[in-house]
Formats: C-alpha cells, structure tokens, sequence
C-alpha cells in the first residue's frame, strides 16, 4: 500500500499519505472517542514507509482542534520522522491558523521533543 | 445553584443570542441526547416537534429592539417524570402582548375536535400573521404535546416584557400520576431569573456520551457567547473538549457501568469566562484527581511546560487516556488554578464540580 486516504469526519483528520513521493499530510481536527485505535494505522504505515523511505520526507500539520489523547499519539508520529530524519531528509511544516497561540505552542512542545527542526506556517 | 437548578430538572438550557445556525445545533443535541436517553420513537417526535416550534417562537416574537433582544433569549428542556417541558423566554414589545395572548387563550380554550376544525379554517383562511406565523405552530403544539400552553409575561419597561412560554409533552406511556398536574409558567421563570442572576450562558445535564459531546462542542464553537476573539475562542473550545471528554472517559456510572451523568455549564463574568463541570468519580480516583489538581495547580508557567513535556513522551497509554496530559493541557491554556470542590453522594462515590476559567 504506497497511499493512506482518509476523509475527515467531525473528529478524525483528514489524512493524507503518499509513501511513493514522501508525503504526509495531516490536518483539520483530532478528537477521536479512541485515538489509540485511530492513529494504530498511521503508525503502521509510517513504520512500513522507514524501511523504504522516498529520498526526501515532506510532513504537513495544520490542526483545528487537538485533544491530549491525539496529541500523545502524534507525538509517536513525529517521533518515527525523528527517528527517519537520521538516514534521510525530513522537513516538518506546522501550519496553524493566524492568531490560534495555543495550536502554535503545541507545535513547538512537539518540536523541543525531537531533533526536528519544525517550519512554522501562520495561514 | 446547581442544586436549584437540578430539583427543575433543566437538562437543557441556553441564554444568549440565537441566530438560526446555532438553533440548528441545538436541534442536533437535542436529537442526539434524546437517542442516547433511548426514548421511544413516539415522544421523541413529539419533543423534537415542540424544540422546533418553540425556536421559532422565540425568533418570531422577539422584541426587535437591539439592545435587549440577543442578550436576553431563553431557551430551556426539562426532562420530568412523565414527559418533557420546553420553555423559553424572551423579549417582546408591550403592544404585541395582546394579540399574542389573544391567539394562545383561543388555542388554550379548543378541546382536541375543535382544534382541529380551528385548524382546517386557519389553513383555508390562510391569513399570515405579521412575523410570518398563521398560528399553525401553536395549533400543533397543543395537539402533539397534549397539553395546553402556559405563558405569562413580565413587564421590563415601558416598551418591552418579557414573554415566557411552556410546553409540556406528556409520555402517555410513562403515565405516572395524572396529566391533570398543570404547569404554569412559574418554571421557565424561576429558571430564567436563576441563569440571568449566575449569568449563565450554556446548561447541560445529561448523559456525556461521545456523540452528545460532539453536539455540545459543535454548539458551543458557533456561539456567540464566546466572545469574536479568535485566539479566546480556541482556547474556550479546547478546554471544552478536555472537560467534556474527561467526563466521557472517566466519569463514573450511577446505574451501570456504561452510564456517564453529569453536567455542563459556562458562565460569563465580568471579563471571566468559567467552564464547570460535574460528575460523580469513584472514592479510588478522586484520590488520584485530587492530588494531579494539587500539583498542577503548584506549578508557574515554565514548570506547567516541563510537566506538559515529560507527560507527553510518558510511556503508558493502554487505556484510552491522555496519561494526565488532559489537567496540564487545561492549566497551561487557561493560565488559572483549576478548581475543585467535592460533595458527598454515596459510599464510594463522590459528586465532583471541576472549573476551568479563562479571563481575557
């Protein structure tokens, strides 16, 4: 399976992953009843996508909304990519919306966490 | 307060401003904690019905002077014992009372067979009042609800009163005691100088399944109550979320395991906004809340960041929670103490009030 679609629900994200071109998209709002559940096949096609990764890794967030319990699991998200970033290229964006302080302090929680280095994008 | 507002029953209820996409959203919480309360197709259409008509009336004959309109409409669901009540209030120019309780007296004074030939002649006649109403609505509520409409009206001033009204929907399956029992608008009264006094914005006591909360945030982030300040806005509605889910994850059940009651309130003083929940949590982890309210509630700015840091790579999620990021989460956000008061309920359980407030 090189692409992961998923449509966005009032709280699950959209999703979209393209394992052949190194693009992971992620956006709108994560507030799932059970995020272990709902971020159980990102993780898998991430740990599927390392073993044989496109030259270059380009990851997007641009978040709504985000409850604790998706937000623990992004955080093992963002730690495969941290994890890839040893062997290969790996850009982060953080796009948040303009004025929304609190989605850009999540993003650099996340970023002080790993040895990313997150590109921040007020849109 | 809660307590006041409790022995009335109020499962619902809303003051502010309404404009029609917010009514849509009461309309889907309302559906959907009338599923999750399980009732019976029958009733539910028949409540269904009267929220409906009972939104309308209160955009119809609403005052049109600005200043006291959207700050001042009401609007309330009372799930009783042997049916539902849904009442609102809002602000209408004194020389509107007249044809108004003109129309209601003659709904009121119809048995059902009258009723429906009053009806018939309405239809035919179709003469449309002013604000678009043929009295059609009012004619149907008394017909589903099966029972008369109460009302009364409070002067303000010279120009404008307030006009209470209220439904009653009788389960006539539930029938416990008569239906003679009449209700006279003294509710949605009472209840409506209690949430004017407390300012109370936003009311819910139900069951706090997920898709009640997905109802309750989707409300909540349309309201105008949340002031236009995007950056406030997003914080309110994300400490929602924690609180809401908290209750949805954690809270403990009255009858069975699966039952999650509690209740919701946000209210709105001076520049502070106050997010209040209530539930009841069992003796066992009331002493583990307690103690993560303590702690978090010590800590400055930058210690509540390190405390957010170290939770967030914290290894032990195997149940479906956020591993106490949720209170760290609220903390560091709402940049105020989170406050805690406990009330007995029973032998191993507690009815615990949780407040988050934001000032800005």
């Amino acid at each position: 399976m090189t692409i992961l679609k998923l449509d966005a629900t009032e709280d699950t994200p959209y999703v979209f992953f393209d394992a052949q071109n190194g693009i992971f998209d992620i956006s709108k709002r994560s507030l799932p009843e059970n995020a272990i559940v709902f971020y159980e096949q990102l993780l898998i096609f991430i740990n599927n996508y390392k073993s044989l990764p496109a030259p270059e890794t380009k990851v997007n967030f641009h978040f709504d909304y985000l409850n604790t319990s998706s937000i623990k699991q992004l955080m093992k998200v963002i730690l495969l990519f941290d994890q890839l970033a040893t062997s290969t290229k790996v850009f982060v964006t953080w796009c948040y919306d303009k004025g929304d302080t609190d989605m850009f302090q999540t993003g650099q929680r996340f970023e002080k966490l790993t040895s990313l280095s997150f590109d921040y994008k007020e849109i | 307060m809660f307590k006041l507002l409790n022995s009335y029953q109020l499962s619902y209820a809303y003051h502010g401003a309404f404009t029609s996409t917010l009514t849509d959203k009461i309309l889907a919480l309302s559906e959907t904690n009338l599923d999750v309360e399980s009732e019976s197709l029958k009733i539910k259409k028949k409540v269904y019905f009267i929220i409906v008509e009972s939104l309308q009336n209160l955009t119809r004959h609403k005052s049109t002077e600005i200043d006291l309109t959207d700050a001042e409409s009401f609007f309330s669901i009372h799930k009783l014992k042997d049916g539902y009540l849904v009442g609102s209030a809002n602000t209408i120019e004194n020389d509107k009372i007249l044809p108004l309780s003109e129309k209601l007296d003659k709904v009121n004074s119809l048995n059902q067979e009258d009723l429906k030939n009053y009806q018939h002649e309405v239809l035919s006649a179709s003469g449309f009042s002013e604000k678009g109403g043929a009295g059609l609505g009012l004619i149907e509520m008394v017909r589903k609800s099966g029972n008369k409409l109460s009302y009364g009206f409070e002067k303000i001033n010279e120009k404008n009163s307030y006009f209470y009204f209220q439904t009653k929907i009788t389960d006539i399956s539930a029938n416990i005691g008569s239906n003679e029992i009449t209700y006279n608008h003294q509710i949605i009264k009472t209840i409506h100088k209690v949430v004017h006094e407390n300012n109370l914005k936003v009311f819910f006591q139900g069951q706090f399944k997920h898709e009640n909360v997905k109802s309750l945030l989707s409300m909540a982030e349309i309201s105008m109550y949340l002031t236009e300040n995007f950056a406030f806005r997003k914080t309110a509605v994300s400490i929602m979320i924690e609180l809401l889910q908290n209750i949805a994850f954690h809270a403990a059940g009255i009858n069975n395991n699966d039952d999650r009651p509690g209740m919701f309130m946000v209210s709105n003083k001076g520049n502070v906004c106050s997010f209040i929940t209530g539930n009841y949590v069992t003796d066992v982890k009331l002493a583990e809340l307690s103690k993560k309210l303590e702690h978090v509630n010590s800590l400055n700015d930058i210690e509540i960041t390190d405390l957010y840091l170290e939770t967030l790579v914290l290894e032990n999620d195997d149940s479906n929670n956020s591993a106490g990021l949720g209170f760290v989460d609220i903390r560091a956000k709402s940049k105020n103490k989170i406050e805690l008061d406990i009330h007995p309920f029973s032998d191993d359980k507690k009815f615990v009030i949780i407040k988050a407030n934001i000032n800005y």
